[in-house]
């Protein structure tokens, strides 16, 4: 009987079979080496990728003296009413942004129009533009060093970007087994495809990355500046990619795998991305304007950190790391940043890889 | 230990016939097309013992609801308050009963809507109260009417019942509240008070006779219904307070019934609805033909085993898990989430039974969109 067995396990290997999904190998299904699959369409995502360009680029106006803010502006760019952009879309940063703090941002756009009413340098106590030691570069921060141009541009990066695609569409509501993966939409795909996609759409990146790094935005640029430390480059790249297949081949053993890779990747994105500012800050800890920007990048960083549901940091731990940071920025001790610094590495085990991020 | 197909003893033989017969190996055990089920007796059993007879019931519960209302309005003790909120638990309670069936004469005037937009709009009941000035019909009132703003008028205006019953004989507010409770209930009469009727009358027979599976077919809609229904059990019902949408962060203010505290119960009746409409089982606890007659006629398959089956245990199992959620829910959410977590990932289950493998069975198109995707 065995050896039957043998001899019409043979012969089965031998018949071309289509449809059945007992398979051998791990993966059964063509894997491409991009993200090229058919119907695949996540515009939504570039527009509110467009978007935070270009409020990141009004912001940046502030850093000139003399260049007030306007926060009507700001908050109608967040929601995308009366036209702020360059260009049309029926899609908004607001809506999208973690529910319970929607509201946050509109407050950082009111304490950003504030500070740009200064007209004079900014110092401890006093908002305003200061300028780095090297003359090179201008930050405008409000009377506590923060600056707010980080706080939007990259908590919105966390409140939108990260927790729409590791939380929302990674999650079991837009990708789990009640989710149609049967109709196909013409250039959108399934159901379970497209949120697929749309949560891929946030990272940024080109859809053959990283052999091309053009066009990287967003976290797709953090995601390769931490790449050559954290090998995070081809982790996100390769699950996005596998877990698409996967979808479009019905395995979803293989797509949920996916899940837990994307998501523990992208927290190492910012959570590195967040000990490379801190680092930052303290080589520069002279430096008002050097320190005061790279710490404000840092506290975002750590902030977002919270946007990702299967985090592995604990909310007690980034709210440490925040308190450590303090909430002057003209105040902050060296230890106290290396602590912060620290804690955020020992969470993640970077070992003495936290010294060069 | 589970056997590939190759390795069960008869495979050689059974692969040969395959071969033989150019069938193949693995076709899907649901796409038999011979293989039908009792369209006709599935939504007779839905309409006439089921449908109808629970939108009479809850007419029941609205009328006495009214008749102590009324009581209540010309002499607030503690006693008719009592009456009064007795009578509205029982009327929230067959609301339960009735809100799946969004279709036909429910649908032409979004029942749910008008019944049950939760949460109510608490600062729109006092202004509507302060003005005495208020149309009901009007959509920017839907969240200030219905079942929700019964809830906060017979329980929320006031800390404790004495609170309650000095807000109703305070001279200067009490009228006003007695009046608003009077309309919102004469409101809930209007949209209730002829649906069984409508059914009984019209649009039972063209239910029943509009056959098929297509996307407005009756099992059309009322599968579509029945799963949007239950994800409304799912979502705002348990998940939203559980701060399944916010990271964890409990949102009690979300609460069903916040303020009777009630919304446990509420869950569990909405729950014995959606899995009576599945048995085919009347409130009176008569079982006819519903979607699991309907699922073994298909001889639907789930991992080996009849889904029917399968789909039977999930109830039971999620049932279970709902009933150890301790009430009310905006403190179970904060204090001891763990049992609403449980069940909610066991509601979660059961949905995908229904959602995928039940309308894959029956040969429905799930057509309604569930999130703001894009």
């Amino acid at each position: 009987m065995k050896q039957l067995s043998i001899l019409f396990a043979a012969l089965f290997l031998m018949v071309p079979f289509q449809g059945c999904d007992d398979c051998d190998d791990p993966i059964c299904f063509d894997v491409p080496s991009t993200y090229s699959f058919a119907n695949v369409n996540y515009s939504g995502q570039t527009d509110r990728l467009n978007m935070l360009e270009e409020m990141t680029t009004y912001m940046k106006t502030g850093n000139t003296p003399g260049t007030v803010l306007d926060a009507q502006l700001l908050k109608d760019m967040y929601a995308n009413e009366n036209n702020p952009f360059s260009f049309t879309s029926v899609k908004q940063l607001k809506n999208k942004a973690f529910s319970l703090d929607a509201d946050l941002f509109e407050t950082y756009m009111d304490n950003i129009a504030l500070a740009s009413q200064s007209t004079v340098p900014g110092s401890n106590g006093v908002a305003g533009v200061v300028e780095s030691n090297d003359g090179s570069s201008r930050y405008l921060f409000d009377e506590n060093g923060i600056e707010y141009t980080q706080l939007i541009e990259k908590g919105l990066m966390g409140a939108v970007f990260y927790y729409q695609a590791t939380s929302v569409y990674l999650s079991e509501d837009r990708i789990g087994g009640a989710v149609d993966n049967e109709t196909i939409t013409e250039g959108i795909g399934t159901t379970m495809e497209h949120h697929w996609d749309e949560a891929f759409g946030y990272l940024g990146v080109p859809t053959n990355f990283p052999a091309n790094t053009d066009g990287m935005r967003f976290y797709g640029k953090y995601c390769n500046s931490r790449d050559p430390l954290l090998g995070t480059n081809n982790n996100l790249m390769d699950a996005f990619i596998l877990g698409r297949a996967a979808i479009s081949n019905k395995d979803m053993d293989v797509k949920d795998a996916q899940v837990p890779i994307i998501r523990s990747t992208w927290e190492l994105v910012v959570a590195g991305t967040a000990i490379h500012y801190l680092n930052g800050a303290n080589s520069e800890l002279a430096d008002d304007a050097l320190r005061n920007h790279q710490l404000s990048e840092a506290i975002a960083f750590t902030s977002a950190l919270k946007y990702n549901v299967a985090r592995l940091i604990t909310d007690a731990q980034i709210q440490e790391v925040l308190d450590l940071i303090g909430t002057n920025l003209y105040e902050v001790t060296s230890s106290n940043l290396v602590a912060a610094r620290d804690l955020l590495s020992s969470v993640y085990g970077f070992g003495n890889v936290k010294n060069l991020l | 230990m589970i056997l590939k197909f190759y390795q069960y003893p008869l495979f050689p033989f059974l692969f040969l016939s395959a071969i033989l017969a150019g069938i193949a190996g693995c076709q899907d055990p649901d796409g038999n097309e011979d293989i039908s089920f009792d369209q006709s007796a599935l939504l007779t059993n839905l309409s006439t013992n089921i449908i109808v007879p629970n939108y009479e019931d809850l007419n029941t519960s609205l009328s006495s609801l009214s008749s102590s209302a009324q009581r209540f309005g010309s002499n607030s003790t503690q006693a008719n308050l009592d009456q009064v909120r007795s009578d509205f638990v029982a009327t929230y309670r067959a609301w339960m009963f009735c809100s799946t069936f969004e279709f036909g004469p429910a649908a032409d005037r979004s029942l749910r809507s008008q019944v049950n937009t939760f949460p109510t709009d608490t600062s729109l009941i006092e202004a509507n109260l302060l003005s005495s000035n208020y149309d009901l019909t009007q959509a920017g009132n839907l969240d200030a009417k219905g079942l929700p703003a019964l809830d906060y008028l017979l329980y929320g205006v006031g800390g404790s019942s004495e609170a309650v019953l000095d807000q109703y004989n305070d001279s200067n507010k009490g009228p006003g509240l007695v009046d608003y409770l009077q309309a919102v209930i004469a409101d809930l009469i209007t949209q209730l008070q002829d649906i069984p009727a409508t059914w009984s009358n019209s649009y039972r027979a063209s239910f029943i006779e509009s056959l098929g599976t297509d996307v407005g077919s009756s099992m059309g809609q009322f599968v579509n219904q029945f799963n949007f229904d239950y994800e409304i059990l799912k979502k705002p019902r348990l998940g939203i307070p559980l701060g399944i949408q916010t990271l964890g962060t409990p949102l009690p203010e979300k609460s069903e019934a916040l303020y009777s505290g009630i919304s446990t119960d509420l869950i569990l009746a909405h729950f014995d609805a959606l899995s009576n409409l599945y048995f085919g089982r009347s409130l009176a606890g008569v079982d006819g033909y519903g979607l699991h007659e309907a699922l073994e006629a298909l001889e639907a398959n789930y991992n080996g085993q009849p889904l029917a089956d399968a789909i039977a245990a999930q109830i039971e199992t999620t049932r279970t898990a709902l009933e150890a959620i301790p009430g009310p829910l905006s403190e179970t959410v904060v204090s001891n989430p763990d049992p609403a977590n449980i069940a909610y990932s066991e509601v979660q289950k059961l949905l995908v039974l229904f959602k995928t493998d039940m309308t894959s069975s029956l040969g429905i198109l799930i057509t309604y969109v569930d999130n703001d995707g894009d």
